[in-house]
């Protein structure tokens, strides 16, 4: 059925192609004049043919056909820039490459879609720009683009100040995290507090939640593609920047001007430094701390306007240690996980003006556990862990097939090696000892291809992508078609609507070590079968002056997902990770709201969804749906911008967050039960056994509704180089208890944890 | 050193976390039959029967009069007796043993269950010499070895004997020192006050999971801090069903916001083995030492 709907739409875009006038095709990058930054999704026009349009690419690369030999007025613009006119008679194909010099800014703090008024907005996708994420009350001043995420329709809150997303129903390792087009595969910092991403070095955060395009695949829910800046090739610039927690710096230049650029930002947490700096513990005791760190480089050359050379590389990690010196022996505790990632990629632009692009990259994720003594009698070692390697390569080809059709193919490969838990123990007085379980090796192999129909108020996006897996994970070539459909019915009004299968090949598992927090990821292999899922949704779209409206619902099913609802990771060592793994399906319905008003002086943004999400396991409550751990049915988002002083060298202004929702499933116990105590006959012990709590069913009942305001207040102060600002702000203004978790302690008693009560932050920014 | 690591990670967390009592609904349910049943090696084989009640009580009901199936080693026997709940077959259990349980109560599905006693595993302690100048502490050598393929995990319990004024004998559980990589480190601390030669300190009980062991066997030093009247140490030899409950029976009951992170609670389903009703049927084998 949907290879046959496939092929006729396909076959209805090329009969349009064949009857298309005789053309030229004008192409290039479009970029910022002062930086040379690369625009993506910038609209170029063609004023005298209102039906022909385009928009720049992921790397600012853009494609528009107009008839030869005709005069045409063609219209360049994107949100904060001023808008350029070109007035062509062109004969032959030209390259033409565009710089937008920076202009009135418009005031889009918060979410933007689309980025600019006349871009036509796909379904189910929606994008951040960097004031969104930058100048957001924030937890200890340090800017989290997860939480600017949150704000989304669509993207539910979960837990409290975790930087884990949920995206219609998916959990948080559906998601395709994409850095520069390299997946990654730990986002959190500080146990989720902190993203790994540090927003100094951003560029631009897309998020692709229904319809994604067939370039994208390997998850089943949504794709966050973010684009790391390239650096000045003009001059050389960055800022710095402190938080009540971490410290950033970031600096970026011209290498050779105009022709080759380099970046680097680096962040790191400083309480630990603190620590270690007043405690002296070269004369023994013990020492504590954390600390996180990441570190962005790049760097890129051009070897003329048509070959280009990129190099990237990112580092991650967070760890604890505890490290204890005694006269006699020294011992210490670790525990960490971190993020590595490298990548190099060619761009080019052929002769026939096709754009080409091939990306080689590894990434990386591991996590750990260890500790060891050294004293003179004994030297034990104990460490526990996992990692995940992933090389592989992208190609893709856009190319043009007409006024009004651009087509992509592309393919996809990768070699990911899972070393699954494992567990190695090493005793001079006993025989070392490893629990090893063999390395995981993924081959995947995926292929797509796509047509992007576009003419005046008719706007088609078809596309197939196939995915080979090696024996073991699927036998079977799995087809994941793409459709994304979109009409403007007036100037003001659109509606919207598209498709999409995907599949799954990994995992994220819940570990749980030393009391900590963690995950570690698997393979679905063996008797683990690859997760599948559907999604369709539809939508309208209106947007009149300062004021927009988005309105989508979706509905999608999820097969063989993964989760553990009956046994916490604790009760297990995390070796033996197979035996708490249980497949089922999902379902998730919902509709999202995105509202939105900019006006020079203020803007507000309201989020609104309305969604269930459930899930059925064979082990639970013999496969009865039941409501899935972020099934949060009402979830409200405002936030605000208002410019209270913008004259001279000086601006201040005020952000404000409001959050409102439904409270999260959780697991309570429904009847209390007389255990088996006392173990061993009548011996006094020091721990009360006598009765325990028994749970009928996960997710059994809610936690309170939450709601809470965030504001902050900035002051930004234009120097003779860069700009200082100061942010300030209070979380939570009004001291709300929402609560984190519930617990029974140990005289029986619930009790509940509130995270985050009323809290102030400052942060500094100077740039230069 | 994990309970100073956690009061640290706590302490940064403290700046902003804070605990209230639980001001939410709790939820109701209907009263469940539950089943505890411990089949331990050379005693009576016997279980308990009680109603479950209400989540914030303690106190529960005894279900009487309940008809009883049992199978040992496959065959039906009829003298099961009964009194307030208690069930007891005029039997000893033995190693090797196999049980099948089949309960009737009344308006209630047939409660269903299984287990078998592990063989006994060879087990040798014995008191050694420890030179600790600054702590009255005592050690020992615990070696395993013959450890059968049902057995799921080994405990191990201290208790200690002390005598009052009055010259009564009283016996209190105590925290075992040990330092093998072969226990599990879930109820593990570094304490930097152990006995000389050790580090770790285990609340309650050691756990040493089978698949932690080097060839079935387990050689290791246990130590305690105290006076030594008397010692009795237990290892008991644990199938997977009692493993499971037991352990998470513990994390249930053990998990304190004062030395654990409160955002690392998780709920604990009990892993149970009984079919139509709530608790435990499982065999265990147990071996006790007493010093001097």
């Amino acid at each position: 059925m949907w290879a046959k709907s496939f092929l006729f739409l396909f076959f209805v875009v090329n009969v349009m192609v064949v009857f298309s006038q005789k053309t030229v095709k004008i192409y290039g990058v479009v970029s910022d004049a002062k930086t040379d930054e690369r625009l993506q999704a910038a609209t170029i026009k063609n004023n005298t043919d209102l039906s022909n349009s385009t928009t720049s690419n992921f790397y600012g690369y853009y494609l528009l056909i107009v008839p030869s030999s005709t005069n045409v007025n063609i219209e360049v613009s994107f949100v904060g820039y001023q808008t350029q006119f070109f007035y062509l008679n062109l004969k032959k194909d030209t390259l033409l490459d565009i710089n937008l010099s920076p202009g009135v800014k418009l005031k889009e703090f918060t979410v933007s879609a689309p980025k600019t008024r006349n871009t036509r907005r796909q379904i189910g996708q929606l994008e951040l720009s960097e004031d969104a994420i930058r100048w957001a009350p924030a937890f200890a001043g340090e800017n989290n683009i997860m939480l600017a995420l949150k704000a989304m329709p669509g993207v539910s809150a979960g837990k409290e100040g975790s930087s884990e997303l949920f995206v219609r129903g998916g959990s948080h390792d559906q998601n395709l995290i994409l850095l520069d087009k390299i997946p990654v595969y730990n986002l959190n910092h500080a146990f989720g507090l902190l993203s790994v991403f540090n927003s100094s070095a951003l560029k631009n955060v897309s998020l692709f939640k229904g319809a994604i395009p067939a370039v994208y695949g390997g998850r089943l829910s949504s794709v966050l593609d973010i684009s790391v800046k390239e650096g000045n090739r003009k001059k050389y610039d960055g800022d710095v920047s402190i938080s009540t927690i971490a410290s950033t710096f970031t600096v970026e230049g011209p290498v050779i001007k105009d022709k080759a650029s380099f970046l680097v930002s680096a962040r790191r947490s400083w309480p630990d430094i603190l620590i270690r700096g007043m405690s002296n513990n070269n004369n023994g005791g013990l020492v504590l701390g954390y600390y996180f760190m990441d570190i962005n480089a790049k760097t890129n050359f051009s070897i003329n306007k048509k070959h280009h050379f990129y190099f990237s590389g990112y580092l991650g990690k967070d760890m604890f240690f505890a490290v204890n010196k005694e006269e006699d022996q020294e011992s210490s505790m670790n525990q960490g996980w971190g993020n590595k990632m490298i990548s190099m990629r060619y761009q080019s632009i052929s002769e026939n003006s096709s754009f080409n692009d091939v990306l080689l990259y590894f990434s990386s994720y591991n996590e750990f556990d260890e500790n060891w003594i050294n004293a003179s009698d004994i030297n034990i070692s104990n460490k526990n862990g996992s990692n995940l390697g992933e090389f592989g390569f992208k190609l893709s080809k856009e190319f043009s097939g007409g006024s009004y059709v651009k087509y992509k193919f592309g393919l996809n490969g990768l070699h990911r090696i899972i070393q699954q838990p494992e567990k190695e123990i090493e005793d001079d007085n006993v025989n070392n000892q490893t629990v090893k379980k063999p390395e995981v090796i993924q081959k995947e192999i995926s292929g797509y291809a796509s047509a992007h129909f576009l003419s005046g108020n008719f706007g088609l996006q078809i596309g197939l992508r196939s995915n080979f897996y090696n024996s073991g994970i699927s036998e079977m070539p799995l087809f994941e078609p793409r459709l994304s459909f979109l009409y403007k019915i007036n100037k003001s009004f659109s509606i919207k609507a598209g498709a999409m299968r995907n599949s799954q090949s990994v995992f994220a598992m819940p570990k749980s070590t030393l009391g900590m927090p963690g995950y570690t990821w698997l393979p679905t292999s063996g008797k683990v079968k690859t997760q599948t899922s559907w999604q369709i949704s539809h939508g309208i779209s209106f947007n009149r002056k300062k004021f927009g409206l988005d309105v989508e619902v979706y509905y999608k099913k999820l097969e063989n997902i993964i989760g553990n609802y009956m046994y916490p990771s604790s009760l297990y060592q995390s070796t033996q990770w197979f035996d708490i793994i249980d497949q089922g399906r999902g379902k998730a319905v919902g509709i999202d709201f995105l509202s939105t008003y900019n006006s020079d002086e203020f803007s507000f943004n309201l989020k609104y969804s309305l969604s269930k999400t459930l899930h059925s396991f064979p082990t639970v409550l013999n496969g009865k749906w039941i409501p899935a751990d972020y099934d949060i049915r009402n979830d409200l988002v405002v936030m605000c911008n208002w410019i209270l002083q913008e004259k001279n060298d000086k601006k201040k202004w005020i952000t404000g967050k409001f959050s409102a929702h439904s409270g999260r499933p959780i697991s309570m116990p429904v009847q209390s039960i007389k255990s088996f105590f006392p173990v061993l006959s009548n011996e006094h012990y020091s721990f009360d056994f006598t009765f325990l709590d028994y749970y009928r069913k996960p997710n059994n009942i809610r936690l309170n509704t939450f709601h809470r305001l965030d504001l902050g207040i900035h002051f930004q102060k234009k120097q003779i180089k860069g700009e200082r600002t100061w942010s300030v702000g209070i979380l939570n203004v009004y001291n709300r208890k929402n609560p984190y978790s519930i617990y029974k302690n140990q005289s029986g008693e619930f009790k509940q944890v509130v995270l985050f009560p009323i809290m102030p932050f400052v942060a500094f920014n100077k740039s230069f | 050193m994990k309970k100073s690591f956690c009061i640290f990670i706590l302490l940064v967390f403290l700046n902003f976390s804070c605990v209230y009592d639980y001001d939410g609904n709790l939820p109701v349910s209907e009263s469940i039959p539950v089943l505890n049943g411990i089949l331990y090696t050379d005693s009576l084989f016997s279980f308990d029967l009680h109603w479950s009640n209400n989540l914030l009580k303690k106190d529960f009901e005894a279900i009487r009069g309940a008809t009883v199936r049992l199978k040992k080693n496959g065959e039906f026997v009829n003298n099961i007796y009964n009194t307030e709940g208690k069930y007891y077959l005029n039997d000893t259990c033995l190693n090797g043993d196999k049980f099948e349980v089949e309960i009737d109560i009344p308006g209630k599905p047939t409660i269903f269950s299984k287990t078998a006693i592990p063989q006994k595993p060879d087990i040798q302690i014995n008191a050694i010499e420890l030179s600790d100048e600054e702590r009255r502490a005592f050690a020992y050598n615990l070696s395993i070895k013959n450890i059968s393929d049902d057995i799921n995990t080994l405990y191990c319990f201290l208790f200690l004997g002390e005598y009052l004024q009055d010259s009564t004998l009283v016996w209190e559980q105590r925290s075992i020192y040990c330092d093998s990589p072969q226990a599990d480190v879930f109820n593990r601390y570094f304490d930097s006050w152990a006995p000389a030669g050790f580090s770790y300190e285990y609340e309650n009980f050691i756990r040493f999971p089978s698949d932690n062991l080097i060839n079935n066997k387990l050689k290791t030093k246990l130590a305690f801090i105290g006076g030594n009247a008397a010692v009795r140490i237990y290892v008991l030899a644990a199938t997977k069903e009692f493993d499971l409950y037991f352990k998470g029976g513990y994390l249930q009951r053990s998990f304190n916001p004062d030395i654990n992170l409160p955002f690392t609670y998780q709920p604990i389903f009990l892993p149970s083995n009984i079919k139509g009703g709530a608790g435990i049927f499982a065999g265990v084998d147990l071996s006790l030492f007493e010093f001097p």
